[in-house]
């Protein structure tokens, strides 16, 4: 009696510590450059620059030759987040400050052995090379952070 | 939480029919009458693999026997040896396989000392370390990176990966004599990985022997073995 009570208990406390896994992905896994904007002013008395951040009080941005918009008419906007492409070397976007227009072009090298995990899996980041740009609104454009990753961080900065 | 809740639970279950068992034991040996510093080796196999394998949500499976000596009733070191392996597709459709061998090395010490003179118990408290290793290639299949907006896919496998992942190991478990010379009992595990994981670096999903690639594991083991 007792053996037949303990197997039963024993196949019970088996069952219980039987392994679960969590099969959903906790990481982020967008992978956006990160542009802010910003303002060179000069005091007039001393003749020295300060920078502050700029809000664009009317923001358009699409990828060249796409239709749709990544952000239409947004408002108040002090930083946009754009996706590179993963499989080709160059992306290009047109962006509307308001009333004026600017391209962007951004020469990037890619890496798609960046892997998270087999819940999350893998991500591309890119590595910033080189920025052109037209004038009409932008000034110039610094890179801080050539790493576009999935984490959240400042890639360029554009001076009006 | 919950994992270590169910763990517990089960300890719970096992040491309450271990205590059951344990009412029959063999005539005792008096600590006088045996000589010598190595008392006998138990060889060992786990069971937990035969229940296991009924479940239809075990991606992984893991085999497993074991070697040790007792010396002088106190120390107890042990040789595990064991094949495991996962196959495991993600809701995200990533196929993640591997098998391979591991062994651990390590010792136990009984926590129940033999007193001069007393007769000998045949029942085990042991609590011990191990330190394990497994050499072994795993893969990803269908690895896929979509850009929704660019409308851009990329898909790819990433095959014969090779890792070899050391970890170590503290153990408590209660060996019980259920009829001359056969013993039953568990072993609860907690286990550690040694080294940390690197952003973005290749890393396996299961190691064999140690589980699922996490900081820490706990598993549990049941084993019938024979005394030689």
């Amino acid at each position: 009696m007792k053996f037949h009570v303990a197997t039963y208990i024993l196949i019970l406390g088996f069952l219980l510590a039987s392994c679960t896994t969590n099969d959903s992905c906790s990481e982020e896994t967008d992978v956006n450059l990160k542009i802010g904007f910003l303002k060179r002013t000069q005091n007039q008395t001393t003749g020295a620059y300060s920078i502050s951040t700029l809000t664009i009080d009317s923001i358009w941005a699409k990828g060249f030759e796409k239709d749709s918009f990544l952000y239409k008419n947004s408002k108040f906007k002090n930083s946009i987040l754009l996706p590179l492409k993963i499989n080709a070397n160059q992306s290009e976007f047109v962006i509307r400050f308001n009333d004026k227009t600017d391209t962007l072009r951004i020469s990037h090298e890619n890496n798609d052995q960046h892997f998270l995990s087999l819940e999350c899996g893998s991500i591309v980041t890119h590595s910033i090379k080189k920025v052109a740009y037209s004038t009409n609104f932008i000034d110039s454009i610094s890179i801080i952070n050539p790493e576009v990753t999935n984490f959240d961080a400042t890639h360029l900065q554009i001076f009006n | 939480m919950q994992r270590i809740y169910k763990y517990s639970i089960s300890i719970l279950f096992s040491f309450i029919a271990l205590n059951l068992w344990a009412q029959q034991t063999n005539k005792p040996d008096s600590v006088k009458a045996q000589r010598g510093m190595i008392k006998n080796i138990r060889v060992e196999v786990d069971l937990v693999p035969l229940i296991t394998m009924f479940s239809a949500e075990s991606q992984t499976y893991s085999y497993e026997a074991a070697a040790q000596v007792n010396i002088n009733h106190k120390y107890f070191p042990v040789l595990e040896m064991g094949l495991a392996g996962a196959n495991k597709t993600a809701q995200n459709e990533i196929n993640y396989t591997t098998n391979a061998i591991f062994a651990r090395v390590g010792m136990d010490f009984s926590l129940i000392k033999p007193k001069p003179g007393k007769t000998l118990t045949h029942n085990f408290f042991l609590a011990g370390v191990r330190i394990g290793m497994s050499n072994f290639n795993f893969d990803y299949n269908n690895i896929s990176v979509e850009n929704d907006y660019w409308n851009e896919t990329k898909t790819f496998n990433l095959n014969d990966q090779n890792i070899t992942k050391v970890w170590f190991e503290i153990t408590a478990g209660v060996r019980v004599e259920i009829s001359p010379k056969v013993y039953m009992g568990w072993t609860i595990r907690n286990k550690n990985r040694f080294g940390q994981q690197i952003p973005g670096e290749l890393s396996p999903w299961y190691i064999p022997g140690y589980g699922i690639n996490k900081d820490s594991n706990w598993s549990v083991n049941y084993a019938i073995g024979y005394l030689f």
